[in-house]
């Protein structure tokens, strides 16, 4: 894509810098995401007392995951390995042989890509096990998380997925049209009682690009249907009505 | 090699250099050049204190943040030497390293159980994928113009061309990267580091639990990538090919005039309020894009 838009014209390169600028905002997304995924369901202290006697899997339950895992690592450390037999799977079986050359520079990349993901986990692993023995060497000890001088702190007060998007549901509210649910507090209340707090959003694509049109046409369907009598004779009607309608079209050269 | 030899050097005096400026700006006499390496000494030399909700992310993301940045220097090119590993679309995997890193430095804020840290990292991410657009629509102009697609390529043919719009877009450039660094190393006016409010950092509250070697680990990070950035600067405004002697020099000229630009913008001005900053960091890619289009005109692709 990058490479396209030295020799791209105005539109293309419109095109091309729109993609990318997209492409960007999803990955840039999928951080966002993947952390508060990650970050609310397995960090922190549990949120619930049930979640409290979560515990791991035992190990053969883990087995087929870790394979997964293993392979996934492999696939993003050492992707010329995976690559390469692929590509020419798909030379040989649709008669790309001219594309090879070209694929060759992307694998020239990911051999890099591989080289830098090599140097990346001997860095890792360097630091860590130096850290190890530094930390031998020093006192380590635990406490409580800093609370601004408020020890107490327990588990509800740590942030949730909604307040962890909250910057971005406020950015895209136009869009999402973010709704909360709650019980405003009354002036003179100094000590409020319980509340519930709910916020939603609505699934816009589905809500506006799927359900109107699919309601429309299901109204129109519906209107169409007084035509289901379930009499024989009727839909035998329709069939002459149609044939009727066809000869009359012909006859006027309209079809 | 030398490219990462010479950003560990600008690394070591860097922080140190918008310090002074800052104090000589406000009227005090200040610390040393080396004081923030001093800092780090010293916290290498003290023992840790874990919180105990976090686990085994929060002790591993500093290490790994911390290698993100030195494998994102990797790619960098130094004037006409190429970077210690160069390859089409390297530009990607820096970006891409350097989320990496903030992806574990976010978790590992997030792995504290602290509501702070759970904001400061929310904040981070949050702004983190808005700057992100301008990078690669900077970068995407570069590879247009010079038809390249890695860092060395691209800053080696930079400016062999001699037509004036390298210039007018090497200005725009600096001013995105500028302000892309800001963003990226929490600075103000979208961050700042020396506040002492919790509910008004991103990056400081983050690192709150952190102490010790780990934070010594997070420190050095940041130093790194504010050199990093410093040396994109450098490459886009020096010409490669010019005497080596001379690169050096004007090398840390650059890198010296970027801590000097920190320093005075801390020293003068305020940070933005908090819901000013997706605005803020959304007119630098807006910029990017009025840079896009600028060199769309000067190529004669939009007649």
């Amino acid at each position: 894509m990058f490479k396209s838009l030295s020799a791209a014209d105005l539109n293309q390169a419109i095109v091309l810098l729109s993609a990318i600028t997209g492409l960007i905002l999803t990955g840039g997304l999928a951080v966002f995401c993947f952390t508060k995924a990650f970050g609310i369901v397995f960090l922190g202290q549990p949120r619930s007392e049930k979640a409290s006697f979560a515990h791991e899997a035992d190990t053969i339950m883990i087995l087929p995951e870790l394979i997964t895992i293993i392979f996934i690592l492999l696939i993003g450390l050492a992707s010329p390995l995976f690559v390469r037999p692929v590509i020419d799977m798909a030379a040989a079986a649709f008669n790309l042989t001219d594309s090879v050359p070209a694929s060759a520079t992307s694998l020239i990349s990911l051999s890099h890509i591989s080289i830098l993901s090599g140097i990346f986990v001997v860095i890792v692993t360097l630091l860590l096990v130096y850290r190890y023995f530094h930390l031998q060497r020093r006192i380590v000890t635990t406490g409580s998380v800093w609370g601004c001088g408020y020890t107490a702190s327990s588990p509800k007060q740590q942030y949730t997925a909604t307040s962890y998007a909250y910057n971005y549901n406020h950015l895209a509210k136009p869009l999402l049209g973010t709704q909360k649910i709650m019980e405003e507090m009354e002036e003179g209340e100094i000590f409020p009682g319980e509340r519930d707090f709910k916020s939603f959003s609505e699934d816009v694509f589905r809500t506006r690009v799927i359900d109107i049109p699919v309601d429309r046409i299901s109204g129109l369907l519906k209107k169409i249907a007084v035509m289901q009598t379930g009499e024989i004779r009727h839909y035998i009607l329709y069939a002459f009505v149609f044939i009727l309608l066809v000869l009359l079209l012909t006859f006027f050269n309209l079809i | 090699m030398a490219v990462i030899i010479l950003i560990i050097i600008t690394a070591l005096f860097f922080p140190g250099i918008i310090l002074r400026i800052k104090s000589i700006a406000s009227g005090r006499k200040g610390p040393g050049v080396l004081q923030p390496m001093k800092e780090i000494a010293i916290l290498f030399r003290k023992g840790s204190v874990f919180g105990d909700t976090s686990g085994i992310i929060f002790r591993i993301s500093p290490a790994i943040s911390l290698s993100a940045v030195v494998c994102a220097m990797m790619v960098l090119p130094f004037g006409n030497l190429k970077a210690v590993i160069s390859f089409e679309g390297d530009f990607i995997f820096f970006s891409y390293i350097l989320a990496l890193g903030k992806f574990f430095s976010i978790i590992g804020a997030l792995d504290t159980g602290s509501s702070f840290e759970g904001m400061g990292a929310n904040r981070e991410t949050f702004f983190s994928m808005l700057i992100e657009p301008a990078f690669f629509i900077l970068l995407a102009t570069f590879a247009m113009f010079t038809g390249h697609t890695s860092f060395s390529d691209i800053f080696a043919g930079f400016h062999i061309s001699s037509d004036h719009f390298i210039l007018i877009y090497s200005i725009l450039a600096v001013y995105i990267i500028i302000q892309i660094a800001v963003v990226e190393n929490s600075r103000v006016p979208v961050d700042d580091p020396k506040t002492h409010l919790e509910l008004t950092m991103i990056h400081e509250v983050m690192i709150l639990d952190n102490s010790g070697f780990d934070k010594a680990l997070i420190h050095i990070g940041s130093y790194l990538k504010f050199a990093v950035f410093g040396t994109l600067l450098y490459n886009v405004v020096v010409p490669a090919g010019i005497n080596t002697i001379l690169q050096i020099a004007l090398f840390f000229s650059i890198q010296f005039v970027f801590a000097l630009t920190i320093g005075l913008v801390e020293s003068f001005r305020a940070r933005n309020k908090m819901n000013k900053n997706p605005k803020f960091i959304l007119t630098i890619s807006a910029v990017a894009w009025i840079a896009f289009v600028l060199i769309l005109i000067m190529t004669n692709k939009l007649t």
